[in-house]
């Protein structure tokens, strides 16, 4: 069942965005609210991972036709404010991917009528969806500073 | 600049359950200070600051005429000032806005038809993601429609920002003192009231005192991830494994060799996400005696 291998991959990504999380959180410590927030959505995401093992173990893992890691480099950005925004954007990218992960997760569970995983994905897809309001908010804060101000 | 204080400009003051006073002019501002209705006007007057038909953005002159002003501003709002006159509040101990027509005293309960101003289409402000601080927009409010009932807004629980450890195995909590307001630019300078409480202390429980090996009045330093604070010892009831200092002791007063005294510098620079309210309160701290 092509499923089993999307929670996989779903977990992948969740993993990868606990990842982000963290390495922005530390490369941005000065900046307050983006390290306290940014360490709480990782845990989250982590937390993500650990269910989306349980509902593996459920369906049981394939190995053929696993569909690609979402991959997303954060070398190579530039330091300070300008980095601030790329790695929010970033973030925003694979956060919203995530968001889509268990949208169509979701749709899956009520074509399967699987209540128990509709209500998994209806709880920590609306985490997901917290982390990228967030993250909207604070790029519409940071982006007229940092892109308008002089330096 | 400088600006005048209570007592040597008129104005009023509204309070927090809606009482407007007036405060008259008892003496004459010292030196060059001003009002700051003085020190508005100036600054219109130098910005040339214009209204739609070329005239003064400003017409007022005097606060009676500001107040005159302002009261035709809050007419038909909320908060309606409009039947209120320096008059009528010389003469009396306070009044609440509403005060109109219907009101000329003042309204002393809203909203004891049980009607609130929360409807969709009235209210400015729609709630907000007490962990993220995300605000919630009209279209989310009108999903969530409460039709006039209270939202109890609940919130996952979070572990503390910061925990004592084995570097910083205290508690650290941060308040308040009696006899001061804030950074004692005031009461600091009132003789009673810096007499009763001139310097900070450490506050520790009789536990920690004997395991630290400290008694009362003796110098010690607490330490933080962030700064540091020496201050004597005062032993009290407090929980073992916490320790309390007043926050009121900054070093506007001091000069530099005495700047270790502000609890504030101790704690975590973290706000709450909604109200931008800075922590000040907790922290992770170790605590050694100064010999």
């Amino acid at each position: 069942m092509g499923i089993s291998n999307y929670i996989s991959y779903l977990q992948r990504s969740e993993e990868e965005l606990a990842k982000a999380f963290k390495d922005v959180s530390k490369e941005h410590m000065r900046e307050p609210d983006v390290y306290e927030m940014c360490r709480l959505f990782a845990s989250w995401s982590l937390d993500h991972v650990q269910n989306l093992a349980a509902m593996l173990s459920r369906y049981g893992k394939e190995k053929e036709n696993e569909p690609g890691q979402m991959v997303y480099s954060l070398l190579g950005r530039t330091t300070g404010s300008l980095g601030l925004l790329g790695d929010l954007r970033l973030l925003w990218v694979m956060t919203n991917e995530v968001k889509l992960g268990w949208i169509i997760l979701q749709q899956c569970s009520k074509a399967l009528q699987d209540e128990k995983l509709k209500l998994a994905c209806v709880q920590f897809g609306s985490q997901t969806i917290r982390q990228t309001e967030w993250l909207t908010m604070k790029i519409k804060h940071s982006a007229p500073q940092i892109l308008t101000v002089p330096l | 600049m400088p600006a005048a204080l209570w007592g040597e400009k008129t104005g009023c003051f509204t309070n927090a359950d809606r009482t407007v006073h007036i405060s008259h002019k008892a003496v004459e501002p010292p030196g060059e200070a001003r009002s700051d209705l003085d020190i508005f006007f100036d600054f219109a007057h130098r910005m040339d600051l214009k209204d739609k038909d070329g005239a003064p953005l400003v017409k007022w002159r005097t606060p009676e005429e500001t107040f005159e002003a302002w009261k035709q501003c809050s007419k038909g709002r909320p908060c309606d000032y409009s039947g209120m006159s320096y008059e009528k509040l010389s003469g009396s101990p306070g009044i609440q806005w509403p005060c109109k027509e219907e009101y000329p005293n003042g309204k002393e309960r809203l909203y004891t038809d049980g009607i609130f101003n929360t409807g969709y289409d009235i209210c400015e402000t729609f709630g907000y993601d007490i962990i993220t601080g995300v605000e919630r927009n009209k279209k989310q409010y009108k999903a969530n429609d409460p039709g006039g009932r209270a939202v109890i807004v609940a919130a996952d629980y979070e572990t503390p920002h910061e925990e004592p450890d084995d570097k910083y195995p205290l508690w650290l909590t941060t308040g308040r003192s009696v006899y001061h307001f804030h950074t004692r630019t005031k009461t600091g300078r009132s003789k009673a009231l810096n007499d009763a409480a001139p310097d900070v202390f450490v506050e520790i429980s009789h536990e920690d005192a004997h395991s630290y090996g400290i008694e009362e009045g003796d110098m010690i330093k607490v330490v933080s991830r962030r700064g540091s604070v020496k201050a004597p010892a005062r032993i009290a009831d407090v929980i073992p494994g916490t320790i309390f200092i007043p926050f009121h002791y900054g070093y506007w007063d001091k000069d530099q060799s005495e700047h270790e005294r502000a609890a504030n510098e101790l704690t975590l620079p973290v706000w709450d996400p909604v109200s931008k309210q800075p922590h000040f309160k907790y922290a992770a701290v170790n605590m050694t005696k100064v010999s």
